[in-house]
């Protein structure tokens, strides 16, 4: 169970969160101009790379905060981030 | 009531005063307060207390706690539950007990039929014969075969179980010598301990060795440790308590079997810790050798332990097979107590004078490798053979009965993180953690004894020489504490040093393969298997190379059998 920190309650653990998917994931500006291909691909193939991703979490069992975390997915790691995530 | 014939007139940690009654296979049979299932047996005598899965042959016990592979119970009456270790089952008033997965009984099981048959039934043999008219009808028949406890009948004991969250500095998996006296250093120092321990009473190694520790007997050094951890509000103590996941951020979760709360049957323990000891000792690893599953093949540490903690004699003749000097004290223990040592088969060439001095006028076979063993329900005799070439001999007199293997193996939780570490990469996040010498290497390395089976990789020899040179001076200065060491995880990751004596994780694995492998020789009537061979070899001729690259000498014919594997089904 990862030890995520949470930038109201400091450490807690995973169970009190909820994972929210990569951090800025664009949505398309005109979807219906899209390829059904390229639509299917945004709604249900997020990248999983190997290494450090940012990648939002909520805090749904504690105080409801959003934060987006980077975080190795190799070694589970936290790492520091420098940008505001958006 | 059969009389305990086995038992020793003193010694133990029994109390030969509080005589508890249990039933086992339906017979009735009496034990001390302190004993397990396994001990009360043994000391009546008993030999054959479980079947195989497949082809119920015939099993004895084996080990002395969680090690043991063969010999499980189902638990009837209140405490119903099915598939326990026998070695694990404290003796309690009332306990009824029974083999599982034979019928009528242990002793005498209808299904061993099977075993005339093992050359017809290959793997998979059931789904791919009982095809005709259609397989549901003999489903229920082979399912009725094929379990191992029955689902219980009795209506359940009212109780819950129980998750508790904790954070505490320092976590000591493990109450040996080793666990004790880090948990001791910690608490001292005013940080909260948490201290979970497996056994049913600290002391781990200590409660089946005779020891001494600051000059009086290693129980009393136990006893005055635990006292003062338990004075301490600092410090949490768990028995019968398995560390069995090691997470996260250093989240180890702990069950603990007996909570002393009424009503609760177990406890889990969701552990954050900043630090975490892992103190789990060493579990002997088999030798193998044909038909070493027969009723009366016992580990070392095993017999230690029923000598020593049960006051107990597994039996009355023995022939000991090893591969290091340790089994030569377990020789002296056995004949302490009047266990007749037939021979010592030992598969080095050269054997250390001080380990033969322990055993005067024991047979010594060195170079020689146990083959293979008689018996039907019990062991009778085993067959020796020279470790390179030589043709199979009986050992003399043939009425053996322990024939044993000694090569340590991590605890569980230590398995445990370096699975984690070997297929997810995780050495990174787990904060601190502190690497503690087995109990065993610890009193090993306390009478200067050396390695056995000295590594021939040179990289890792020379980075290994440099280490124990080092570890070694300090362990000796300072005792158990100096023990815990921290971990570098950059260097080698958890291939850590365990002492002089206790390989690493590394060099565990190669001289056990290596030893391993070397007593697997051809079985003496083998044609059948070596065709089995055919479709593994692929799998073990990496090995193979390797073990004769590491051992720098030709090696056996390694066309044993990997059917030896199958039979143990």
């Amino acid at each position: 169970m990862l030890l995520i920190t949470c930038p109201h309650c400091g450490e807690r653990n995973e169970s009190e969160f909820i994972h929210g998917g990569p951090a800025r994931m664009r949505r398309p500006q005109d979807p219906s101009a899209l390829s059904d291909e390229a639509w299917v691909d945004y709604l249900t193939v997020p990248s999983n790379p190997l290494g450090a991703v940012d990648e939002k979490w909520w805090h749904a069992r504690g105080c409801g905060a959003w934060t987006v975390l980077r975080r190795d997915t190799m070694t589970h790691q936290f790492l520091p981030r420098s940008d505001d995530g958006r | 009531m059969a009389a305990e014939s086995m038992r020793l007139d003193q010694g133990g940690r029994i109390d030969r005063a509080r005589t508890i009654a249990f039933t086992f296979n339906g017979r009735n049979y009496t034990g001390c307060a302190g004993d397990t299932l396994a001990s009360a047996l043994l000391a009546h005598g008993e030999r054959l207390t479980a079947r195989s899965f497949k082809y119920h042959r015939p099993r004895g016990i084996t080990g002395a706690g969680q090690e043991e592979p063969s010999s499980f119970v189902e638990l009837l009456g209140d405490h119903q539950s099915g598939s326990q270790p026998i070695t694990t089952v404290r003796l309690r008033d009332g306990l009824q007990a029974r083999s599982v997965n034979c019928w009528p009984s242990a002793r005498f099981d209808l299904l061993a039929l099977n075993q005339l048959f093992a050359r017809m039934l290959p793997a998979a043999f059931y789904y791919k014969t009982f095809m005709w008219p259609n397989w549901q009808v003999y489903e229920p028949h082979i399912r009725r075969a094929a379990g191992l406890s029955f689902a219980p009948d009795a209506d359940r004991v009212v109780g819950t179980y129980e998750t508790r969250h904790w954070h505490c500095d320092v976590l000591v998996v493990g109450a040996g010598p080793a666990g004790l006296m880090a948990a001791l250093s910690a608490a001292r120092t005013g940080a909260r301990v948490l201290l979970a321990d497996d056994g049913t009473e600290p002391g781990g190694s200590l409660l089946g060795r005779k020891e001494q520790i600051d000059g009086r007997a290693a129980i009393e050094w136990v006893n005055a440790a635990v006292a003062e951890l338990d004075a301490m509000a600092n410090v949490t103590r768990l028995s019968q308590a398995c560390a069995w996941a090691y997470r996260e951020a250093n989240l180890v979760v702990v069950t603990e079997r007996a909570p002393s709360t009424p009503g609760i049957f177990q406890r889990s323990w969701r552990v954050r810790a900043l630090q975490v000891v892992i103190a789990t000792g060493a579990l002997e690893r088999p030798l193998v050798f044909h038909d070493n599953d027969r009723p009366g093949v016992m580990l070392a540490s095993a017999v230690q332990t029923y000598i020593h903690r049960y006051a107990v004699r597994p039996g009355r003749r023995a022939v000991l097979f090893t591969n290091n000097s340790s089994a030569y004290e377990v020789a002296a223990d056995m004949r302490s107590v009047g266990i007749e040592v037939a021979a010592i088969v030992d598969a080095r060439a050269a054997i250390p004078a001080d380990a033969a001095a322990l055993v005067p006028g024991v047979e010594i076979l060195a170079a020689h490798v146990v083959a293979a063993t008689d018996g039907r329900r019990s062991l009778t005799g085993v067959h020796v053979r020279a470790r390179v070439g030589g043709a199979l001999r009986p050992v003399d007199g043939a009425a053996l009965q322990v024939a044993l293997a000694l090569d340590e193996q991590p605890g569980r939780a230590e398995q445990h993180v370096r699975d984690a570490v070997r297929h997810r990469r995780v050495e990174d996040d787990r904060g601190p953690v502190h690497r503690v010498h087995d109990a065993v290497a610890q009193l090993v390395a306390r009478r200067g004894l050396h390695p056995e089976v000295p590594h021939r990789d040179p990289e890792r020899g020379e980075r290994r020489a440099a280490g124990d040179q080092q570890r070694g001076d300090r362990g000796r200065a300072l005792g158990h504490a100096a023990d815990a060491e921290q971990h570098d995880a950059e260097a080698g990751g958890f291939e850590e040093d365990r002492g002089q004596h206790l390989v690493g994780e590394q060099r565990a694995g190669d001289v056990a393969d290596l030893l391993g492998d070397l007593v697997r020789v051809p079985r003496p009537r083998g044609e059948i298997k070596q065709r089995l061979d055919l479709a593994n070899r692929a799998v073990y001729a990496p090995a193979a190379a390797h073990l004769a690259e590491v051992l720098q000498e030709p090696l056996l014919d390694v066309r044993h059998d990997i059917s030896s594997t199958f039979r143990n089904y």
